[in-house]
C-alpha cells in the first residue's frame, strides 16, 4: 500500500512537471542548445553554401584576444552589482515604510506601481530624452538645485553613460521590488513584533531577527531575478547608448548582438552568448550556497 | 469557487488557443498571380504611409496579376528581421535596405544579382560614381532609391543675426570662422547657440558622417594599394578639427542625427551635416523653419578636396524570392520619374538616376535641392564588406575618444589602427 | 530614546519622499508632453504645464483604430500568457515542493539555467521552431515563448508559496479519500492564491513589456503589440514623433493604472491571508 502510493506519487509529480518542461524545454532550453553548439563552429549567417567547420574554439580566442569579452563581462557586472544593490536597498526602505498602513496606501502603492507598467523601450527613450545634455529635464532640475553648473551629456559622456542607463534600469525595475518585498513583509503576523516589542527587543533587533528571517524566500528570489534581468538587459543599452561613448557600455548582450546581427558572425555571438551563461550558472550556483548557509 | 477553478482555467485557455489561432491561410495562388512581399520601414511610419498606399495601387493597377504586400518593421529592426526571415525560408521579396546594410546581404548572399534584370538601359541611367558605389565584384545587387551624401545645411536666419552674409561656406577653415559667430548667439530663452554639428554618437550612420569628415581632409582608411592607413595627416587634421569643435562648444557632444536635427528645428544650431532626406525630421519638428534653411555640399577640408560617402536607402531583391522579374518590374516602376516626383514632395533627397532629374524640372530650381544637384563627383566609394558597420563603429568611437573622451589624435588613431586591423584582417 | 525614532522616522519619510518624486515625475513628464505642440517639447528651460495646451497629439493617435487595436493585442497576449503560466507553474511548483526527486530538482536547475542565455541570442532558433509548428505571426507564438521565459521564475516563487502550507492538510485529506489532483485543486490552490496572483501580476507585466518577440514572430499589423506599433508607427527613421510616442505610451499606462488600483485590494487582502506559515 505505502509502495504503491510512493509510486503513484512520483508519477504524479512527473506528470505535474510536464507542461513547464514541455513549454521551457521546446522553447527556450532546444534554441540554447542549438545557439552553444554553432559557437564551436565556424558558423556565418548566410545563405551561401558552406560546410559546418569545428573551429577548435576560434570564436571563443578570438573573443579573448581582441579583449572584448572581458570588457564586456567588466561592464555588465558593474552594472548588474550597481542596479540590484540600488534597487534592493530602495525597494527594502519603500516597503518597511509602506508597510506601517500610511494613509492613502492604495492610492500611493498604485501610483508608485506605474513605471513597471510603462514598456522598457519606452523607458530606454524616456530617459535618453530627459538626460538630453541641450533640452534635457534632468540638466534643467540639477541645475536648480545646484548640483551641477553647466548642462552635461549624461549619456555621452565616458564616466557616467553607465550609470544614468542604470538609473533608468532602477527606475523600471524598484516598483518589482517594493512590491515583492510588500508582499513577504505582509505575510509576518503580527503578534512576532507585538512579543518582540513586550520583550524590548529594538527595532533593529526585530529587523535582525524577525524581519530578515521572514523575508529570507522573497529575497532571494526577487535579487536573483533581478540580477538575471540585468544580465540579459538589452533594449535600454541599444537605444540609449548602442554600446558606446568609447565602448563604455558595450555589454555582453549588445557584444552578442553585434557579431550575431551586425556583422553577422553567428558563432561568434553565440560564443559570447555561451560564455555568459557558463558564468551566470556558476553564479546562482554560488548565490543559492549563500543563501542556504545563512540560513542557520 | 474552488470547483470551478479548473474548469473556468481550462475553458479560457482553450480560448486563448481559438484566439491566438487563427492563422491567416495562405493566399490562394491563382494561375499567375503574384504576390510580392516588400520588406520596409517607410511604409508604415506615419508620415509616409499615405504615398506607399498610393503606389501599391498605382503599380497593381498597371501591373495587373501582381499584388504588393507590405511588411512593415521599424528602422532600427529591418536588417535584423530580414536574416531571421530568409533564414528561416520566408524571405521577403524585395527588401528596402540602408546604405551601410548592403554589404551584409550581399555578402551573406541573401539578395540577386539585378544587372540581367534590369537591363542595361535601366542602370545606364544610374550615375556612374552612385552605380560604381553599389559594385560588388563588377555587378549591381541592389540600386539606389533615393541618395545623398552628407551635405551642410545652415539656418539662414542665424546667419543674418550673427552678421554673416548669406552665403554657405566652402571650407571647413571657413565653416569654422562662422561657427564662432553663431556660438555667441543665444535664443530667445537664453540658451547657448551651437554654431557648427557634426554627429559623434555610437551608430553606424555617424560613423559614415565621421568617415566623410575624414575624406574632406584627405584622409580615409585605406592608402593606394588598398592597405590599412588611418595614421595619416588628414584624419589627423578632422580629428584635430573635432577636437576644437568640441572644445569651443561649436558642436553638441556626441549628437545623434536626431539631436542635431532637434537642435536645428529649434534655432539652436546654426550649421551641420546630415543627409538631405534628414532634414525632413526638423522640417516635422518645427514647419515654419522650411523658409530659412540653406543647404550646400561637403566642405574641403586643409585644402583638400571635399568628400562623402554615400548614403542611400536602396531597393534589393532576393535571392530566395521566386518572383524576381516581378520584383525587378516594381523597382521600375517606383523609380521611376513620375513616382519620384511623387515621393520626393513629402521629403527632399536626391535622385540617383539621369533620367529622374530630366523628368522632374522643378527639381532644378527647387533651393532645398538644386544647390546639391552636383553631389555625385563628391561619393567615395567604400568597399562591400560585411565588417563595414563595426568600422563606422570604430570611427565614432575615434571621434568620442578625441572630445569627450579628451584623448590626442594620435592616441585615437593609433586605437583605430588597431581596431581596423583586427576587423578588416 | 523618543527624539531619536522621530529622526529616523523623518529620515524614513524623506527618503520615501525622494523616491517618489523620483518614480512619479517621468510618469508625469509623458503626460504633461503628450499635451504638448512639437515645438515646445524641445524648449529649455522646459515647462513643468503645458504653455500652449493642445489635444492635437490624442486626436492624431487615433485618426485611425491602430491604437486601439495594438492595446487589444497586448491584453490578449498578456492574458494569454499568465494563464499559460499560471497553470503550467503552479503544477510544477507544487510538484517540486511535495514531490520533490531527484528528476525534478534536475529540472528546476535546468529551468533555471536556461534564463541565462541571452534572447538575441536564440531568436533565431526560435524562430525557426515556430515556423515549423506553423506559429509565425500568431499570438500563441508570443504566448508560448514570453510563457518559457516566465514559467522558470513562476515556478520557484509559487514553490516558497506550497512550501509554507501545512502538509498536514493533504494527509487529512488523503485519509478522507481524496485524489491527489483533487487534493491539490480544491484544498492548496486555494491557500496558495496570494502566490497566485504574485506569479500572476509578474508573468501579466513582463508579457505586457514584451518588444524583441512581437516585432520578430508578428509579420501583419493586425496582429502587432503596442511597443512593437509604437516603435514601427512613431520611430521614424529621420525623427521621433514624440508628442504622438508620449501619448501612445500615456494610453499604455492608462490601462496599467487602472488594473493595478482594482487589483490592489484583492492583492492586499491575498496577502495578508496568504499568512498560513508552517
Amino acid at each position: 500500500m505505502t509502495l504503491k502510493s510512493k509510486a503513484g506519487d512520483k508519477v504524479f509529480g512527473t506528470i505535474l512537471l510536464l507542461p513547464s518542461i514541455l513549454i521551457v524545454g521546446g522553447f527556450i532550453f532546444l534554441p540554447v542548445v542549438q545557439s552553444v553548439f554553432y559557437s564551436f563552429f565556424n558558423f556565418k549567417l548566410t545563405r551561401k553554401k558552406m560546410p559546418l567547420v569545428w573551429n577548435n574554439f576560434d570564436n571563443y580566442r578570438s573573443l579573448i584576444e581582441s579583449g572584448k569579452l572581458q570588457n564586456a563581462f567588466a561592464i555588465t557586472f558593474q552594472f548588474m552589482i550597481l542596479v540590484v544593490l540600488v534597487v534592493f536597498l530602495m525597494g527594502l526602505i519603500m516597503s518597511l515604510f509602506m508597510n506601517r498602513g500610511s494613509s492613502g496606501e492604495r492610492l500611493t502603492r498604485t501610483l508608485t506601481l506605474l513605471p513597471w507598467g510603462t514598456p522598457t523601450v519606452i523607458v530606454a527613450l524616456l530617459w535618453s530624452w530627459m538626460f538630453q545634455a541641450e533640452y534635457g529635464v534632468v540638466n534643467f532640475i540639477l541645475m536648480k538645485l545646484h548640483f551641477i553648473s553647466e548642462p552635461m551629456g549624461f549619456l555621452v559622456n565616458p564616466d557616467t553613460a553607465l550609470a544614468s542607463v542604470g538609473v533608468a534600469a532602477i527606475w523600471r525595475q524598484l516598483p518589482f521590488m517594493f512590491i515583492m518585498l510588500l508582499a513577504g513583509l505582509q505575510g509576518i503576523p503580527s503578534e512576532m513584533y507585538e512579543a518582540a516589542h513586550i520583550d524590548g527587543a529594538s527595532w533593529l533587533q526585530s529587523f535582525r531577527h524577525i524581519t530578515l528571517p521572514f523575508l529570507r524566500n522573497v529575497i532571494r528570489s526577487s535579487i536573483l531575478v533581478t540580477i538575471i534581468t540585468n544580465f540579459k538587459q538589452f533594449p535600454l543599452f541599444w537605444t540609449m547608448t548602442g554600446g558606446g561613448p568609447m565602448d563604455r557600455t558595450e555589454t555582453l548582450a549588445i557584444l552578442t548582438y553585434k557579431n550575431a546581427f551586425v556583422n553577422l558572425n553567428f558563432g561568434v555571438g553565440a560564443a559570447v552568448a555561451a560564455s555568459w551563461m557558463v558564468v551566470l550558472i556558476a553564479f546562482s550556483l554560488l548565490y543559492n550556497r549563500i543563501f542556504k548557509e545563512a540560513e542557520y | 469557487m474552488k470547483k470551478i477553478l479548473v474548469p473556468v482555467l481550462l475553458a479560457v485557455m482553450t480560448f486563448s488557443l481559438f484566439a491566438a489561432g487563427q492563422q491567416d491561410a495562405p493566399a490562394a495562388d491563382e494561375a499567375k498571380d503574384v504576390t510580392l512581399t516588400f520588406a520596409s520601414w517607410s511604409v508604415r511610419e506615419d508620415r509616409f504611409s499615405d504615398y506607399f498606399e498610393a503606389l501599391k495601387a498605382d503599380f497593381e493597377a498597371a501591373n495587373p496579376g501582381i499584388t504588393i504586400e507590405f511588411a512593415g518593421y521599424p528602422y532600427g529592426e529591418l536588417k535584423k528581421q530580414v536574416l531571421i526571415m530568409a533564414n528561416a525560408g520566408q524571405s521577403p521579396d524585395l527588401i528596402q535596405s540602408e546604405r551601410g546594410w548592403y554589404s551584409s546581404f550581399v555578402d551573406g548572399g541573401y539578395v540577386a544579382e539585378l544587372d540581367a534584370l534590369l537591363g542595361p538601359e535601366y542602370l545606364a541611367e544610374v550615375y556612374p560614381a552612385i552605380l560604381g558605389d553599389m559594385k560588388v565584384d563588377g555587378k549591381i545587387y541592389g540600386v539606389p532609391w533615393i541618395a545623398s551624401p552628407f551635405v551642410m545645411f545652415y539656418n539662414k536666419a542665424l546667419f543674418a543675426e550673427a552678421g554673416l552674409e548669406d552665403k554657405a561656406p566652402e571650407t571647413y577653415e571657413e565653416a569654422m570662422m562662422m561657427a564662432e559667430k553663431l556660438s555667441a548667439l543665444t535664443d530667445k530663452d537664453g540658451n547657448a547657440v551651437y554654431g557648427l554639428g557634426q554627429s559623434t554618437a555610437s551608430v553606424p550612420v555617424s560613423g559614415s558622417a565621421v568617415l566623410s569628415m575624414f575624406f574632406s581632409y584627405g584622409g580615409g582608411f585605406r592608402d593606394a594599394s588598398g592597405n590599412i592607413d588611418v595614421i595619416n595627416e588628414g584624419n589627423r587634421a578632422a580629428l584635430n578639427a573635432l577636437k576644437e569643435m568640441h572644445a569651443a562648444k561649436y558642436n553638441p557632444e556626441g549628437a545623434k542625427l536626431k539631436d542635431l536635427r532637434n537642435l536645428f528645428a529649434i534655432g539652436r544650431l546654426g550649421m551641420y551635416f546630415d543627409t538631405l532626406w534628414g532634414i525632413g525630421g526638423a522640417y516635422a519638428i518645427n514647419p515654419d523653419i522650411q523658409g530659412s534653411v540653406g543647404v550646400t555640399v561637403p566642405l574641403s577640408g586643409a585644402g583638400s578636396p571635399a568628400g562623402s560617402s554615400l548614403e542611400a536607402h536602396m531597393l534589393l531583391v532576393a535571392e530566395d524570392s521566386p518572383n524576381k522579374e516581378a520584383a525587378a518590374e516594381f523597382i521600375k516602376f517606383a523609380t521611376s520619374p513620375e513616382q519620384m516626383g511623387k515621393y520626393v514632395d513629402i521629403a527632399p533627397f536626391l535622385f540617383p538616376k539621369a533620367n529622374q532629374v530630366d523628368g522632374n524640372p522643378g527639381y532644378k530650381s527647387n533651393p532645398g535641392i538644386a544647390p546639391v544637384l552636383g553631389y555625385a563627383d563628391t561619393i567615395r566609394s567604400i568597399e562591400k564588406n560585411p565588417e563595414m558597420e563595426n568600422v563606422f563603429l570604430a570611427m565614432t568611437t575615434a571621434a568620442q575618444s578625441v572630445t569627450v573622451g579628451g584623448m590626442t589624435a594620435d592616441q585615437a588613431l593609433a586605437n583605430l589602427d588597431k581596431e581596423l586591423k583586427t576587423l578588416l584582417k | 530614546m523618543k527624539s531619536k525614532i522621530n529622526i529616523a522616522d523623518l529620515l524614513a519619510r524623506a527618503v520615501v519622499i525622494v523616491l517618489g518624486i523620483f518614480l512619479l515625475f517621468p510618469i508625469y513628464w509623458m503626460i504633461v508632453t503628450s499635451f504638448k505642440n512639437n515645438l515646445d517639447i524641445y524648449r529649455f528651460p522646459p515647462q513643468f504645464l503645458p504653455r500652449n495646451f493642445t489635444l492635437e497629439n490624442y486626436g492624431g493617435i487615433f485618426k485611425d483604430n491602430s491604437v486601439v487595436l495594438y492595446l487589444n493585442n497586448n491584453f490578449l497576449v498578456s492574458i494569454g500568457t499568465t494563464l499559460i503560466t499560471l497553470l503550467a507553474a503552479s503544477l510544477a511548483g507544487y510538484s517540486l515542493s511535495r514531490y520533490s526527486t531527484r528528476f525534478g530538482r534536475f529540472v528546476n536547475t535546468a529551468l533555471l539555467s536556461t534564463q541565462m542565455f541571452p534572447i538575441v541570442g536564440l531568436i533565431l532558433a526560435l524562430y525557426m521552431i515556430f515556423r515549423n509548428l506553423g506559429l509565425i505571426n500568431t499570438r500563441l507564438s508570443l504566448m508560448l515563448s514570453l510563457s518559457a521565459i516566465t514559467i522558470p521564475f513562476s515556478v520557484i516563487l509559487i514553490k516558497g508559496f506550497f512550501d509554507d502550507i501545512s502538509r498536514s492538510l493533504e494527509e487529512a485529506a488523503r485519509i478522507d479519500g481524496c485524489s491527489r489532483l483533487r487534493t491539490f485543486i480544491s484544498i492548496i490552490l486555494p491557500l496558495a492564491k496570494p502566490g497566485l496572483l504574485a506569479i500572476g501580476l509578474y508573468t501579466f507585466m513582463q508579457a505586457w513589456d514584451d518588444f524583441l518577440f512581437a516585432i520578430t514572430f508578428i509579420l501583419t499589423d493586425e496582429k502587432r503589440t503596442l511597443s512593437a506599433g509604437i516603435a514601427m508607427k512613431f520611430l521614424g527613421e529621420v525623427s521621433y514623433d514624440w508628442g504622438r510616442v508620449t501619448t501612445v505610451s500615456v494610453c499604455g499606462v492608462l490601462p496599467m493604472f487602472i488594473l493595478i488600483f482594482l487589483f490592489q485590494r484583492y492583492m492586499v487582502a491575498g496577502l495578508t491571508a496568504g499568512a498560513v506559515k508552517g
